[in-house]
């Protein structure tokens, strides 16, 4: 079965590579509904993004016993999102949209621990987001006459400002809830938690990067960056629109952090962290320089290798544990070496840190906002990403290092070769990511010229060139070998006196000694002080939830004081026709 | 055939059923399929001839009666009888499960809906509208109360006596316009109706709404509703959903756009509309009984139909007719699954959905909800853009929001039951289909895939009634005898 579907992943990436930029399909739905597909450099880099992560993601799947329903609705998903990103008018780009959601829904319902409400939170949150482009669609088609982007594009600058503004937040809206802003995100950790585990690196790599790809669709290509900045003015060496967006993205990755280092369950920190990260790319998409697109792109790419990264490790551990909790796992360096090196690549990542691809995208956006002379922007960008470093010691760290806290943890065995296989090429990409970053310039300018934006310089393939200097990224990958290939062999000079396969539990300090229970490591509990730091803690205290349960509490009340009028008394039903009629007839004839 | 055979059919097969009941109960179920079918294909037969199409009987119109046949009414034809060919099929499980019950009984008074039914869109003059009007009711009140216990009969009766009031202004408004015109012919009626005192139209116009609306199912009329859907059986749901409820409301916006009502009321009507999608989509979240959950679903949908029929504009209407034509064919599979549903598991408590076990009847089950949901690729998808499409033409955009505001609410109920089915924990009972279900329900929701990924195959029908409905300019030249 998994071969067959592995083939099946394959197949539209050969199909893909074949047309080689100049796919274009169009297919008569109704006489005014046009569905068609255009290849553009944008739509082609998140296809290769989406496909070549349900490949990996499909050989992972190996050793799970998964049922064709499972594959075929996988499948089904992975197509749905080729058509987003190829299709060249809205009514396609919201065929794919839809589809997308209810082929993610059915896999989601599949997971063994999900539950009414997670999956309810999903469902109405992604159809709140397709309604509320689909509203944004046909007013844009009321002006155009046409749901072409295209065409819609052409006409977008003759439109009543207030129907820009209008369109620009309806959009926005829409696709900030696929990606998981602050405020927005209510459904994502719930989803990304509880999806079965291998699914929630799709939820977490591929499909919040559809939110992406719609952003810098309307940006870029329907309002255009130019017609941004003539319609909101400028800031700094930005526009005003970009600011407020940076805002919105700053703030989310800063809230996100800190809620991820507070989490105690796996997949939850993840999904904060994915949040993190995605609050990255939305502060700088707004920019409108070189730099800025540069940097989300690059950004996109690295967020989702890790992420898949990540997620497939994980899931490979909890596969093989049983267990999801930082609470009940560490210890397992010794007997998941390989996971443990995957792991910290996919980390070292994460953290932004050289020489690896991270670094590179982060010295991107970095540079744009230095660019855009986005002061506070660049702080609040270097402060979530420095506290980023504590949640992703904790993944180390409660995972695989310190104790063991569950008795079974020490008999351990490597995960499977089929979760491997994907990590491996994974951190691979990382590491090339990071070594050649010059390499996605070729990528990105494409792109660029279809914003209409400056194509950025390129000097060769290590280096990534930038207003502020450049960044070697061969040089320091090189330094950055050969130092660790010293300090390795250092180290291996020394012998280890501690002994392995000690019982965790032959200790004892203070005469206590420590029951099945008591945790032995120390990482327990990490983050938990975070509340005593007043600015944090009024972050960590807060929570949408409170929002959207009093919302649900006010819909299902109103729903209950209307269904009050239905108790199926006739006369009273008499009664109110004739006074119905009584009324009408009144107004009726006096008017 | 003659439009006028075509009626008399159900009408001559409805009287011998007593008959063919002693012949054996066969000859009693192949009878109503048989009859189903040849009015489904003549329906269809129709399709490719030239409309308007007129019957008359003995004295030419407008002092004669006659039928007229154009596009909308058409349409209506099409939705009509293919939904009386699926339940006629369906009633041969239903009887085969439920060996006990009287089926001449059901048999009558289902080939007489079928017949008052065909009456009420064919009809061109308000009298015989009105007495095909009463032929619907009084077989609509027998059906509802098939099930003789307590809810069953308290349906009945319910169902009677607001039936029995909404006649009362009809017969009322039909006599004053005779009063005022003297002529009973739509065609003459809708020639001289602006000749009418302004004060005297108002009250017109006002009892056909109340009495019309009432049966349609518009909000402040419809409190009755959702207990007529709990006491009858599934089968008589779908028919109520798809084929009366469709009837009233086809009469509602024949006489709206006949009489060229001013824009003042087509602004009262989407009003009214929106505020029982409102009204319907709130309360039923709020429902544990499943029967009168997709009867408040029902009512939210007409909701819907209302507002986008009264705007005028062909592409809106032509839109809402698409749209209706789906919600038919999404709600008669609805209740017919739900039929097979109740009728293992004893039960009609929403828990239900979450006791089966059935891949098929959840795949069925989703691809309903998804098409009335509006969600692509299903022919629920078309409709809808199709409607918000055409509010968007006449920048009426606080309906666009309006609608897809409360779809949210919608979606709220019909997910839950979704989750509930895909839910595992539990225990679940196994379900069988059965045979001719399994084919049934295999054309409704293939239906629904085809005409959302290939619309045109109906778009072209829709067109044709929607500039039928709002040009009734070749119906009147029938109507009136024109050139006959």
């Amino acid at each position: 079965m998994n071969s067959i579907f592995l083939l099946l992943n394959i197949l539209p990436i050969l199909f893909l590579y074949q047309f080689g930029g100049d796919l274009h399909v169009s297919f008569s739905l109704t006489k005014d509904f046009t569905l068609s597909l255009i290849q553009t450099p944008l739509g082609t880099f998140f296809a290769y993004l989406s496909l070549i992560s349900f490949l990996l993601v499909t050989v992972s799947q190996k050793s799970k016993k998964l049922s064709c329903n499972y594959y075929a609705l996988q499948l089904l998903l992975s197509f749905a999102m080729l058509i987003i990103v190829l299709a060249g008018d809205f009514i396609t780009f919201f065929i794919g949209w839809e589809i997308m959601t209810w082929s993610s829904y059915f896999i989601i319902s599949k997971s063994n621990n999900i539950d009414i409400k997670s999956l309810q939170k999903y469902i109405l949150f992604s159809l709140a987001s397709a309604f509320s482009l689909i509203a944004a669609i046909v007013i844009s088609y009321s002006f155009a006459n046409s749901f072409d982007f295209a065409t819609i594009s052409a006409s977008f600058k003759s439109m009543p400002f207030d129907i820009q503004l209008t369109l620009i937040i309806l959009f926005s809206l829409s696709f900030f809830t696929k990606a998981g802003v602050i405020g927005l995100h209510y459904w994502v950790v719930d989803t990304y938690s509880k999806a079965p585990d291998l699914f929630s690196s799709i939820l977490s790599a591929v499909m919040s990067k559809m939110g992406i790809y719609g952003l810098f669709l309307i940006y870029g290509n329907i309002v255009g960056y130019q017609e941004l900045k003539i319609m909101f003015g400028t800031i700094l060496n930005g526009t005003d629109f970009g600011y407020t967006l940076a805002w919105i993205g700053v703030a989310t990755s800063i809230i996100a952090t800190f809620k991820a280092i507070t989490q105690d369950e796996v997949k939850r920190l993840l999904a904060y962290s994915s949040i993190a990260q995605l609050g990255y790319i939305i502060a700088v998409i707004g920019f409108g320089t070189t730099y800025g697109v540069a940097g989300a792109l690059y950004h996109t790419l690295i967020h989702t290798i890790i992420k898949l990264l990540l997620f497939i490790n994980v899931a490979a551990i909890i596969a093989q544990t049983g267990k999801n909790r930082f609470s009940e796992l560490g210890g397992l360096i010794y007997r998941t070496p390989v996971s443990f090196v995957m792991l910290l690549i996919g980390i070292i990542g994460l953290a932004g840190m050289p020489p690896l691809g991270g670094f590179a995208s982060k010295f991107m956006m970095y540079n744009a906002a230095i660019n855009t002379k986005f002061a506070l922007i660049l702080i609040g960008m270097l402060f979530s990403g420095a506290a980023s470093f504590l949640y992703c010691y904790k993944l180390v760290y409660g995972i695989y290092l310190g104790h063991p806290t569950s008795k079974g943890l020490e008999t351990q065995k490597e995960v499977p070769l089929s979760y491997l296989i994907p990590q491996i090429i994974l951190a691979l990409l990382l590491v090339l990511t990071g070594a050649f970053p010059g390499a996605f310039v070729k990528v990105i300018n494409p792109i660029l010229t279809q914003f209409s934006l400056k194509a950025l310089p390129y000097d060769g393939v290590g280096i990534m060139d930038s207003a502020v200097g450049n960044f070697n990224g061969l040089f320091i990958m090189s330094a950055f070998v050969a130092f660790f290939v010293l300090i390795l062999l250092l180290i291996s000079r020394i012998k280890s006196k501690a002994k392995n396969n000690i019982n965790r539990f032959d200790i004892s300090y203070c005469g206590e000694v420590p029951s099945k229970d008591t945790s032995l490591h120390y990482g327990f509990g990490f983050g938990t002080e975070l509340h005593r730091i007043k600015f944090v803690n009024a972050i960590l205290k807060r929570s949408t939830a409170t929002f959207y349960d009093a919302l649900a509490l006010q819909t299902k009340r109103s729903s209950e004081l209307l269904s009050r009028m239905y108790y199926g008394n006739i006369h009273n039903t008499m009664i109110i026709i004739l006074l119905f009629f009584s009324a009408l007839f009144f107004i009726g004839v006096n008017s | 055939m003659s439009l006028g055979y075509y009626f008399l059919l159900p009408v001559i097969f409805s009287f011998l059923t007593p008959y063919f009941k002693k012949l054996g109960s066969f000859t009693l179920r192949g009878s109503s399929i048989l009859l189903s079918f040849i009015l489904f294909v003549q329906s269809i037969a129709y399709t490719t001839m030239k409309l308007p199409q007129i019957s008359q009987f003995s004295i030419k119109p407008p002092l004669g009666i006659a039928f007229v046949l154009d596009g909308y009414s058409l349409l209506f034809l099409l939705i009509f009888t293919f939904s009386a060919v699926i339940v006629s099929f369906y009633m041969l499980w239903y009887f085969k499960v439920n060996p006990k019950r009287d089926e001449a009984r059901f048999y009558v008074f289902f080939n007489m809906l079928i017949a008052g039914s065909i009456g009420m869109i064919l009809s061109c003059d308000i009298f015989n509208l009105y007495i095909f009007f009463e032929i619907v009711g009084i077989c609509s009140y027998t059906l509802s109360a098939y099930n003789k216990d307590k809810l069953g009969l308290e349906s009945g009766i319910k169902y009677l006596i607001i039936g029995s009031i909404a006649s009362i202004f009809i017969v009322f408004a039909i006599m004053l316009i005779y009063l005022q015109i003297g002529t009973v012919n739509l065609g003459l009626i809708a020639q001289r109706f602006h000749e009418i005192d302004p004060k005297i139209s108002v009250l017109i116009v006002l009892m056909l709404f109340i009495g019309f609306g009432t049966k349609a199912e518009l909000f402040p009329m419809n409190f009755w509703a959702p207990d007529i859907y709990q006491g009858s059986i599934s089968s008589v749901n779908g028919l109520f959903s798809s084929v009366v409820a469709k009837a009233y409301l086809f009469v509602f916006f024949h006489l709206f756009y006949l009489f060229g009502l001013s824009s003042k009321y087509m602004l009262f009507v989407m009003v009214i509309g929106a505020i029982t999608f409102l009204v319907s989509e709130f309360t039923a979240l709020n429902q544990t009984n499943v029967k009168r959950l997709f009867a408040y679903s029902t009512l939210g949908q007409l909701g819907i139909l209302f507002m986008a029929l009264s705007t005028n504009s062909s592409e809106t209407v032509s839109g809402a007719l698409f749209h209706l034509t789906s919600h038919s064919i999404s709600k008669l599979l609805i209740f017919l699954a739900l039929g097979i549903l109740i009728h293992h598991l004893k039960s009609t408590k929403i828990s239900i959905f979450g006791d089966f076990k059935s891949r098929f009847l959840t795949i069925i089950f989703a691809i309903g909800f998804l098409s009335i949901l509006g969600i692509p690729p299903f022919s629920g998808f078309v409709g809808k853009i199709l409607i918000l499409k055409g509010f968007a033409l006449s920048h009426n955009y606080s309906a666009i929001a309006f609608i897809l505001l409360v779809s949210i609410v919608e979606a709220v109920y019909f997910f839950r039951l979704t989750a509930m089915m895909l839910d595992k924990k539990g225990t679940k009972r196994v379900v069988h289909v059965g045979f001719i279900n399994y084919i049934l329900l295999c054309v409704l929701a293939a239906l629904i895939v085809i005409f959302g990924l290939f619309p045109s195959l109906l778009i072209h029908y829709t067109d044709l009634a929607a500039n039928a409905l709002i040009n009734p300019t070749d119906y009147l030249k029938f109507a009136l005898g024109v050139g006959l």
